[in-house]
């Protein structure tokens, strides 16, 4: 007998594996057998983007976890909370009545991603869920199996939204990603800009050294040489090294701490991303010949120890290991780099002081900078789901409501952001692109007493209390917690820096992927990586670089430039 | 001959039953296997297509041999398979003697708690992953690294080596071999335990000194063994270790160190290039078939007797 | 001569320990390291000072551990994972290496069944059909999930076939003479000669179902049905990466160097204790000799 439902089961599965006949669902009428006030009242919440149902909404979803691990909950009054019951889920029940079911969870990024595929391969999506890339999204518009949005965003979108996206300018809105043939298929999560890298260098050794914060590619160079010469550190040993290099150099500006794109970019060269030429034709960043100059440059540097001599072997524990001991004071890094473990341990373990200088700046005396892509993600939902107005309402009441709520389950949400184990449902915040700066501001008008304390939202409460205990910490001649060290150094030191001295930002002309991409982009860039390594590390010839680019555009780097050009036209 | 004789004894009554026996023994195995392994081969025919996974497999187009045109057209194809064969085939022979090495060593030792202990320890290393392990071998290698320092003692200049074409793969077979001897000898200490006793008695009764032993008796009676792992092993000849090479590279040794499993790796980083990836699959998997046969041609010529 | 005799084996003797102390010790170095990491300050671990002793001595991370409910909930289900996933292992092992074992002459279809199984051991569709295969017979976030795509584990099957082949035939055929059925010699004869093997492939089954955590992150739809090595996993991430401003939020709170190396520690000991278990078998399995008195 068992045997025999075995035999079924798997003739079933293999059906199934045969046909894959899409399953969606035709549109269900929920409203059916209910009274007119009954059908009034749901009318009603569904047109209303606070609007609260008038029973309990449930709906499939997949759930994005963090990788804090679920001890960070341990002894809150929230160990027991789960990915269905939690305070963001709870609050979402009370303002919406609406409950997650989740079909999947799993860490955001490449794990909840696979579970994406997954679910999508075998034709089960949830009603609601949030993609990552946009290749899945063209994916399933193709396939027709998620619902069109425009009508809802229309109608529900609240105004902090609206606004959030219209930061970002004209031509770089995260709308634009989303919409198909003037359809929107999705509600966009924003990326917020985050801003330009600086060069973050040990305080106590410019002034053990008597050296002026530098700005130039030369004073660079200058205060890395005494870096390295002149005994820094006061410890009678040559045992510094100049500046920490990430192995793979360049890319993904200004997310890869310790890559040194600004050294690039200072000279006029844009590496790894996609750049508008004179003739108004997309090209390729690292194949242009402004790259020649910052390759000689960085060769010269590594022959003269001024970047470290095994940059290209160091593993980001490595790195972190040689500032952290005090080997090395100067790295290029992010606004929140003062989070990374390389400047906590400092200033936990040693007198260490760090300070972000805008250096090297290019020939208008500002940092040449990066722009982000303005949109991190998707929203979607499933063809057919009777409540699709639902993922706009979360994604309002995620990026508006919740923030201006002063209500106690408001209050849990902001503990819950500082525990960081569990996300909204749908991992999707609406912001405008220069949040992190509008928030550094509203908080310094506080702290300026400009403005009262009240105006701040929940999240910039918690970073002004961050910032509150880090300076009496400090007034008392104590250490403070890493974290508000963390913190205050970030929000306040670093994001003033950023609004006190702005940068000049390159929107790069394309972000995505074309079909030649996919197959050959990864070759190229081999190439490509291999080339700049070697010629920095001075086993090849600048010269080099000239057969490099000849043989990167035949073997379909010309190809491809002709498919970005024309995907730009679209 | 005694295939002879057990045929003799299959026919007649008693045969028949006891091949039903044996049918019916296999029966549970082959149904999960065709579960789980024959009925999702389906999916290798995504290497023949331009798999979507929201259109699934017989909505995305078809596109016949294209996937593999595009991998064998990459300019470094071939210097990727040859690193892969080179590395594997390093590890094939060191994973094989240095394991046989140490299993026959440690079995010479007196002393179970010793013996019982080293064996404990030398099969740790296997469970730490290369994630873990690639900072302490970058560590160790490192300009200033102990390696670097003992070389010193003797002139040698300070040598990177995870960043030096001639080193690379040296550096990635001698700490595979380091990090998994200990986990492979098990199999040939469980080898040599079978090894009747009576003739090593024989042996030292014949006067035979103890290396003479070894020689005579010991290696002779691994055979079997190292013959069943080399053959089974070189299924994965093209499989040099994804973990050990991902965490250790860079793209200065790409050209001694990029395999074929970092490589579509880097493929995948671009989204959705499933059927690239099928397409390398069934690849390898039709080359570690055709190997494995032959490998066990090879074992009934040498040994009379194949590995299956 | 009889004296330099005893000399060279002396030399000898000595070598051997000298080597085999050298290997071992190489291969216990890294794992001393380890542990003394997850018993340091976390400063100091980021400083790369820890070498073989901790540095300011903590038992914050282990305190963590501990309290951490999910680890535990995860151990849990490996364990169960390994003794349910040993035993199906076992079962298929034993059942298709013996008739397998067998000569063409006396079971004609083997030489099919052994194309399937090498074909089997060599091919997979990849990870979409497998799993769809897996939620469409609802098998997904139950531990047969984690069990039965992998029941038959060909490479042991074909490592038991060797070992089978290896016992003499003369035993076989004496008892079937004494008109003993095929299990009952199965029972009788070849599995307590075949102890060693037994214990090496079972040893291989645990090992590989404890450090396996990619089926549970494929099949496994909640977090809470993780088995450990899934749950580690995904805990171990990169610092110095950061994509958007949820993932800096949680930046302050990075499970650091020290807490991974606890957590491997810690689940390495369960396989640390499983070993010489184990061993007890290889010893008490060397009967191929005694049968024959």
């Amino acid at each position: 007998m068992k045997k025999i439902t075995k035999l079924l089961a798997v003739a079933s599965a293999a059906a199934m594996l045969l046909t894959m006949v899409s399953c969606s669902s035709g549109e269900e009428d929920f409203t059916a057998g209910m009274t007119e006030e009954e059908k009034a009242a749901w009318e009603a919440a569904a047109n209303d983007p606070y609007g609260k149902y008038p029973e309990l909404v449930t709906y499939t979803t997949g759930y994005n976890l963090t990788n804090q691990g679920s001890d960070v909950l341990a002894g809150t009054p929230y160990e027991d909370d789960t990915t269905e019951n939690n305070a963001y889920t709870r609050y979402l029940k009370e303002v919406l009545n609406v409950q997650n079911e989740n079909a999947f969870e799993a860490v955001s990024g490449a794990d909840y991603d696979q579970k994406v595929s997954m679910a999508i391969a075998s034709q089960n999506i949830p009603d609601i869920m949030h993609v990552s890339n946009y290749e899945t999204l063209v994916d399933l518009v193709e396939s027709d199996l998620i619902e069109d949005m425009t009508e809802i965003y229309e109608n529900l979108a609240c105004d902090t939204v609206k606004e959030a996206y219209a930061s970002y300018g004209e031509g770089n809105s995260p709308l634009d990603a989303a919409t198909f043939d003037g359809k929107l298929m999705a509600i966009p999560k924003t990326q917020l800009s985050d801003g330009q890298d600086f060069l973050w260098l040990r305080k106590d050794w410019l002034d053990n050294l008597k050296l002026e914060e530098p700005s130039t590619l030369e004073e660079m160079e200058a205060v890395l040489k005494a870096f390295i010469e002149d005994d820094p550190d006061g410890n009678g040993q040559d045992d510094t090294i100049g500046l920490v290099v990430h192995s793979e150099v360049y890319g993904d500006y200004p997310n890869n701490t310790f890559a040194i794109d600004n050294v690039f970019t200072a000279l006029g060269a844009y590496p790894n991303i996609w750049i508008t030429d004179d003739d108004g034709k997309a090209v390729y960043g690292s194949v242009q010949e402004e790259m020649k100059a910052p390759l000689e440059l960085l060769n010269r540097w590594f022959n003269e120890g001024i970047i470290d001599k095994e940059f290209a072997t160091r593993t980001n524990d490595d790195i972190v290991g040689l500032i952290s001991s005090g080997k090395c004071g100067a790295y290029i890094g992010p606004w929140w780099s003062p989070f990374n473990q390389a400047q906590t341990s400092t200033y936990a373990s040693d007198d260490a002081e760090w300070v972000n200088v805008s250096c090297p700046v290019g020939d208008d005396g500002k940092i040449n900078a990066i722009s982000t892509k303005s949109y991190a993600g998707f929203v979607v939902v499933r063809k057919g789901y009777e409540h699709p107005e639902l993922a706009m309402k979360i994604v309002n009441v995620n990026s508006e409501y919740s923030k201006q709520d002063k209500s106690d389950a408001a209050k849990e949400i902001k503990e819950n952001q500082t525990l960081a184990y569990f996300n909204w449902p749908l991992y999707c915040e609406v912001q405008p692109g220069n949040n992190a700066e509008l928030m550094t501001q509203h908080i310094v008008d506080v702290m300026d007493g400009n403005a009262d304390e009240s105006t701040l939202t929940t999240e910039e409460q918690s970073y002004y209390e961050s910032a509150q205990r880090f300076l009496e910490a400090e007034e008392a001649g104590k250490k403070a917690d890493s974290a508000d060290y963390s913190q205050y150094m970030s929000r306040m030191v670093s994001i003033n820096k950023m609004i006190d001295e702005p940068a000049n930002f390159l929107v790069p002309s394309f972000f995505e992927t074309t079909d030649s991409m996919g197959s050959r982009w990864s070759s190229l860039e081999k190439m490509e990586m291999e080339t700049v390594l070697k010629i920095i590390t001075g086993e090849k010839d600048i010269s080099e670089f000239d057969s490099f680019v000849e043989q990167w555009k035949s073997a379909g780097g010309d190809r491809i430039t002709e498919e970005v050009n024309e995907a730009i036209a679209e | 001959m005694s295939g002879k004789k057990a045929a003799k004894a299959a026919t007649g009554k008693g045969g028949s039953k006891e091949r039903l026996t044996f049918h019916l023994m296999l029966l549970p195995g082959m149904i999960m296997l065709l579960i789980f392994v024959f009925i999702p081969l389906v999916g290798s025919l995504m290497a023949f297509q331009d798999y979507i996974p929201a259109k699934g497999l017989f909505g995305s187009k078809w596109v016949g041999w294209e996937n593999f045109e595009i991998i064998f057209s990459f300019p470094d194809s071939v210097q990727v398979f040859w690193n892969t064969l080179i590395i594997a085939f390093a590890k094939l022979v060191f994973n094989t003697i240095i394991p046989v090495f140490f299993s026959i060593l440690l079995n010479e030792l007196g002393g179970r708690f010793f013996k019982r202990t080293f064996q404990t320890i030398v099969y740790l290393p296997h469970f730490l992953s290369w994630v873990v392990l690639a900072t302490v071998v970058s560590n160790m290698f490192s300009l200033d690294g102990p390696i670097n320092a003992f070389l010193g003692l003797f002139g040698v200049e300070p040598i990177q080596f995870l960043a030096d074409n001639n080193w690379f793969r040296t550096v990635i077979v001698s700490t595979d071999v380091w990090k998994e001897f200990g986990y492979n000898s098990v199999i040939y200490l469980a080898a040599l335990l079978s090894i009747d006793p009576g003739l090593y008695e024989a042996g030292s009764i014949d006067g035979a000194s103890r290396f003479k032993q070894i020689m005579h008796i010991t290696i002779p009676s691994l055979m079997p063994t190292i013959v069943l792992m080399v053959a089974l092993n070189l299924g994965n000849i093209l499989n040099a270790g994804f973990d050990q090479i991902f965490n250790l590279y860079n793209p200065i040794v790409y050209e001694t160190g990029d395999i074929i499993d970092t490589y579509v790796y880097r493929i995948g980083m671009v989204e959705g290039q499933y059927s690239i990836g099928a397409a390398v699959g069934l690849f390898k998997s039709v080359i570690s078939f055709a190997l494995i046969l032959g490998a066990n041609k090879m074992a009934k010529v040498t040994t009379g007797s194949g590995i299956f | 001569m009889i004296q330099k005799k005893s000399f060279g084996a002396y030399t000898a003797k000595v070598l051997i320990w000298m080597i085999v102390i050298l290997m071992t010790l190489s291969c216990l170095l890294p794992l001393i390291n380890m542990i003394a990491i997850s018993l340091s300050g976390s400063s100091a671990v980021a400083a790369n000072q820890v070498g073989l002793l901790p540095v300011d001595f903590t038992l914050t991370t282990y305190n963590k551990l501990l309290k951490d409910s999910q680890f535990w909930a995860s151990f849990w289900i490996s364990v169960q994972r390994v003794v349910l996933g040993t035993l199906i292992n076992m079962f298929f092992v034993i059942t298709m290496a013996y008739p397998l074992s067998k000569s063409k002459f006396r079971f004609p279809a083997r030489e099919v069944y052994i194309k399937f199984v090498i074909f089997a051991m060599l091919f997979s569709g990849g990870i979409i059909p497998l799993y769809m295969v897996v939620s469409g017979l609802k098998l997904t976030d139950t531990i047969w999930a984690l069990v039965l795509p992998g029941a038959v584990p060909v490479f042991n099957v074909i490592l038991m076939i060797n070992f089978f082949k290896s016992v003499p035939e003369s035993l076989d055929e004496a008892a079937r003479i004494d008109g003993a059925s095929p299990l009952t010699i199965l029972v009788k004869i070849y599995l307590p000669v075949s102890l060693p093997a037994l214990a090496t492939v079972a040893l291989f089954s645990i090992v590989g179902h404890w450090n396996d955590y990619f089926s549970g992150l494929l099949y496994m739809n909640k977090a809470s049905l993780y088995p450990l090595q899934t749950y580690i996993q995904q805990l171990t991430v990169d610092i110095t990466q950061v994509t958007d401003a949820e993932q800096l939020k949680q930046l302050s709170q990075m499970s650091n160097r020290a807490f991974n190396a606890t957590k491997i520690v810690v689940s390495t000991i369960p396989l640390l204790v499983i070993y010489p278990f184990l061993q007890k078998y290889f010893v008490s399995g060397i009967v191929i000799g005694a049968v024959k008195e």
